[in-house]
């Protein structure tokens, strides 16, 4: 297929969520997981994520998902429309003990 | 874990949508408390913070509201200024710190200042409040003695950051061409704009003058947060990221490694990391797919 036929513009397939791990020492990689798609609900794989200890919980569009480092699995999903892994790094804020 | 949604109503996305507490083991619903909202955003007002007992949730107006963890029960609300845009929240001893930019005509972001206040936990009452015309701010740190606030201005002009006592909001000092700093214990670690180039370098935390040569950073980082490496030869340092790259600058400014995280991409998908978690020495990073126009 041409790069300019217009069936082109859809014919790469967005991956699922990927969830890389550096060590912070080294910055080498310690992790690489590939999760399972979502569902028919999450078009593309756009998504947002935070770990805590072996489990990663991953926002993406309409749903949360706790899904176990080591195994893969998915532990619980909450699901909901309007949630929306977009927009949540606005406004910056930190703070830092001395 | 609590996250925000937004709702949509009328045919419009509503920022100030509820909070949700999930239970971190079961994902069962603990509580959730929704406000009333009359603007319309493509994302949520603010992302809630957590200190101690208390959750802060920045919506627009803008308020910062102060719920009860436990049960999501509001103990106070603070509307810290006029105007629709949500404020940064910053949890300190005592309190919180906000800080918001103030369009002086609605939609008209080339006149806007920015206001920085501390609110009491216990009330919110309002302990004190600065105000200054940079007009464009960015980002909010804290550390023991001192607000950083950082602005890049709307009008393309070089970014500021300025620092103010903790206690009392009196200015300290201000700086330019820094566009972010991040407290690492007593050190404090400014990142930057020259022209084209971006870079990180000490900066005296007491006078704001730079106390280290410019290390080159490439690409510029759109995120840093500090982090305990577990290691006692670099101690606490500073994660730095963008959408591709994960970099550690140490206390005295150096950048210890720099590590891509994103594979390359086909024509067609813009493919992206989201912010790092820090979890057992590990940044974490999740990178994802979004469709995109191939322009190839």
């Amino acid at each position: 297929m041409a790069r300019d036929d217009p069936r082109a513009l859809v014919a790469e397939k967005p991956l699922a969520p990927l969830v890389v791990g550096l060590d912070l020492v080294t910055g080498e990689r310690v992790l690489e997981l590939r999760l399972r798609r979502g569902g028919s609900s999450e078009p593309d794989g756009s998504a947002a994520g935070t770990v805590d200890g072996r489990t990663v919980y991953v926002v993406s569009r309409q749903r949360v998902r706790a899904v176990d480092l080591d195994s893969g699995k998915t532990r619980w999903r909450y699901e909901r429309a309007g949630l929306s892994p977009t927009e949540w790094k606005s406004p910056v804020a930190s703070c830092s003990s001395a | 874990m609590l996250v925000r949604v937004i709702e949509r109503a009328r045919g419009t996305w509503l920022p100030d949508g509820p909070v949700v507490a999930l239970d971190a083991a079961t994902g069962r619903v603990r509580w959730e408390r929704g406000w009333a909202s009359a603007a319309f955003a493509t994302g949520p007002a603010g992302l809630p913070v957590v200190s101690a007992t208390t959750v802060y949730v920045p919506s627009t107006g803008p308020t910062i509201h102060a719920l009860e963890l436990a049960s999501g029960r509001e103990r106070w609300s603070a509307r810290i200024a006029s105007g629709e845009n949500p404020a940064a929240v910053v949890p300190v001893e005592g309190g919180v710190v906000a800080a918001v930019r103030i369009d002086e005509q609605p939609g008209d972001r080339s006149r806007a200042h920015e206001r920085v206040v501390r609110l009491a936990s216990r009330d919110g009452t309002e302990l004190w409040r600065s105000d200054r015309a940079r007009g464009g701010f960015w980002s909010l740190t804290v550390d023991a003695a001192r607000v950083y606030v950082a602005t890049v201005p709307l009008n393309g002009g070089p970014p500021t950051t300025y620092a103010l006592d903790r206690e009392t909001g009196a200015t300290r000092w201000s700086a330019r061409h820094l566009s972010s700093l991040t407290p690492i214990g007593a050190s404090l670690i400014g990142f930057g704009r020259a022209d084209s180039d971006y870079y990180a370098v000490r900066v005296d935390p007491r006078s704001g003058k730079e106390a280290s040569s410019r290390v080159p950073l490439s690409p510029p980082s759109t995120g840093v947060q500090p982090v305990e490496t577990g290691d006692p030869a670099v101690g606490r340092a500073a994660i730095a990221s963008d959408e591709a790259r994960l970099s550690l600058v140490t206390r005295d400014g150096r950048v210890a490694w720099s590590t891509i995280v994103v594979p390359d991409a086909p024509c067609g998908i813009f493919r992206h990391a989201d912010t790092p978690s820090i979890s057992g020495h590990v940044a974490y990073v999740v990178v994802s797919d979004e469709r995109t126009i191939c322009e190839g």
